[in-house]
């Protein structure tokens, strides 16, 4: 291919607003039929208990029942309970939790996927069991999945922070424990093998080397034209640079999808990372993606000295060198680049989502998500300021 | 003699804060952080409530202000799209809520940029990505001031508190 021809061809492919990730658009789809409907309310702590006998005599367990259930903070969207799960003749009980979705919320996703993902890296990271499932909402009045409860914090009893781990402060002994551990364990979700894991649901983006990039482009954008209410005239002119700045990926990894401080537990006393949470936004695609949501601005802190830390740990110019010293993976810059400002407009239309769940009473959470959406001007200075610097 | 606004939501936060809040179970968690986000929303809205208008004004004049004159644009949906958003700019009546204003501005800046990208000249774009990335930067500032409380800004000490912007604003690009 000439260099024209191939401008060319990179211009038509980032034009392209039809080609999508098929289990994501299949997603959005039922989300559509589904948000037609009236709002939710929450479930009570008996109903859950009913639900949830229901849905362990369906999976062979007749005699086994819930007891001290108790709802659970923390998440942006979804319903979360813990609970003690008790079969008396086959003498268990085990520590659960359910994850339960309510009709929306800041993001779309699937409990098929997130089990699937969940079961692949199994063995590889820290990951809870998956118990139960339920999903198409049969027993549980809607999807959701049971898992094994796993010890662990996601700050140090010491350290402040605000809703689902945004903000957390880390000292610098904590940060030296826990940066090359965040590292290793991002490491080993990216070594994941796709090619031989189960992943049946995921789709795979290899027609051609811009269409990882572009699949991202075109679920947020379609997110952003179905859920906004308000205009924002940087997220045209984000999207339109994004279409013109397609990064070839040479290589598919699994991705996190959401990997930062607070989507991690670890042990108090080893500093040992003991799970990874939130594999909901799990996919398939270029490894840069998972860095530079570790670098969104609203993810890190600021240290005594004022330098930007990333995920709260480390500075971003120690985020890329322990990456490449574990792997034999080169960062790109301008790759790297082009994924921060994709990461930072994301999340900009989760918080649109998020607001359009709250108007519509479709979750129980509203004043979380009003509340969550005003990182939108972090955001949007974020984008200016990635932008600015690509035209200087 | 009735309550003003500011007071009613001052009793409603004080009471969440001093009587409900200390009232439920230490291990609802939920019912806690909900609470919690109620007083800290009522706390900002309080902090906001007098200011709604002038900060709708100031936003509204200096998108107006930015957007003015832009060059001419060649492509006819674009040049179609640049008039539309010429005639969402003039200042509304003294006195006038600028919200609705705003947002119909927006929106027709919206809409150019995406018009553009189908037969816009490079000049006039790469004008117009200039222009709103430099309103961007005001805007974002001045929307980080104004929801500064909620904690989530890495840089919220370098940023002016609502008054302090307002006061800066109202000179800069109100010019009273």
């Amino acid at each position: 291919m000439t260099i024209s021809s191939q401008s060319n061809h990179l211009a038509r492919r980032g034009a392209d607003i039809v080609d999508q990730d098929p289990f994501l658009s299949d997603m959005l789809d039922r989300r559509r039929e589904r948000i037609a409907g009236g709002p939710y309310h929450p479930v009570s702590d008996a109903a859950i208990g009913e639900k949830l006998q229901r849905l362990f005599a369906a999976h062979g367990k007749p005699a086994a029942r819930a007891e001290d259930i108790r709802r659970m903070a923390g998440g942006a969207s979804k319903e979360q309970f813990v609970f003690m799960y008790v079969d008396e003749a086959a003498g268990v009980r085990e520590k659960l939790v359910l994850r339960m979705d309510p009709t929306a919320g800041v993001l779309e996703t699937s409990r098929e996927r997130e089990c699937e993902v969940i079961e692949a890296v199994n063995g590889i990271v820290p990951v809870p069991a998956i118990r139960f499932r339920d999903l198409d909402g049969q027993w549980l009045g809607g999807t959701g999945m049971v898992t094994t409860f796993v010890g662990g914090v996601t700050k140090p009893s010491d350290a402040a922070s605000g809703v689902t781990g945004l903000g957390t402060g880390f000292t610098p002994a904590w940060r030296e424990k826990l940066s090359p551990r965040f590292i290793e364990t991002l490491v080993k979700i990216h070594g994941t093998d796709v090619a031989t894991a189960s992943l049946a649901h995921f789709g795979v983006p290899d027609a051609d080397p811009v269409q990882a990039a572009l699949w991202r482009i075109n679920h947020w954008a379609r997110v952003w034209r179905e859920d906004t209410r308000e205009p924002l005239p940087i997220f045209a002119l984000v999207e339109s640079w994004l279409r013109e700045n397609l990064p070839t990926c040479d290589e598919l990894v699994l991705l996190h999808g959401d990997y930062r401080t607070g989507n991690y537990l670890f042990d108090e006393a080893t500093a040992e990372i003991t799970c990874v949470l939130d594999w909901e936004a799990a996919h398939i695609g270029d490894f840069h993606e998972d860095l530079a949501w570790s670098l969104v601005r609203i993810f890190g802190s600021r240290d005594a000295a004022g330098a930007y830390l990333c995920s709260s740990l480390m500075t971003v110019e120690e985020l890329i060198a322990r990456y490449e010293a574990a792997t034999d993976r080169t960062v790109n810059r301008k790759t790297l680049h082009f994924y921060r400002v994709l990461q930072a407009w994301s999340t900009v239309a989760m918080c649109a989502s998020g607001l359009r769940a709250a108007r519509a009473h479709h979750n129980h959470q509203d004043i979380l998500l009003t509340w969550l959406s005003m990182v939108t001007p972090s955001l949007v200075d974020e984008l200016a300021d990635l932008l600015l610097e690509d035209i200087r | 003699m009735i309550p003003d606004i500011e007071l009613r939501l001052d009793s409603v936060r004080r009471a969440l804060t001093e009587v409900i809040l200390p009232g439920i179970e230490a291990d609802n968690s939920l019912a806690i952080e909900q609470t919690m986000l109620a007083i800290g929303h009522i706390g900002m809205i309080i902090g906001q409530s007098d200011k709604v208008a002038e900060y709708a004004a100031i936003c509204f004049a200096d998108l107006a202000g930015a957007m003015a004159d832009l060059p001419p644009a060649i492509g006819q949906d674009t040049a179609a799209a640049a008039a539309a958003l010429a005639a969402a700019l003039p200042l509304p009546e003294q006195g006038t809520d600028c919200r609705a204003a705003y947002r119909g501005a927006s929106a027709a800046l919206e809409h150019l940029i995406s018009t553009a990208d189908g037969d816009g000249d490079t000049p006039f774009r790469r004008d117009l990505h200039q222009r709103v990335l430099a309103f961007t930067k005001r805007q974002s500032r001045r929307e980080r001031s104004w929801f500064g409380a909620s904690g989530f800004d890495p840089d919220a000490r370098t940023l002016p508190s609502i008054a302090e912007m307002i006061s800066a604003e109202r000179k800069t690009t109100l010019g009273s």
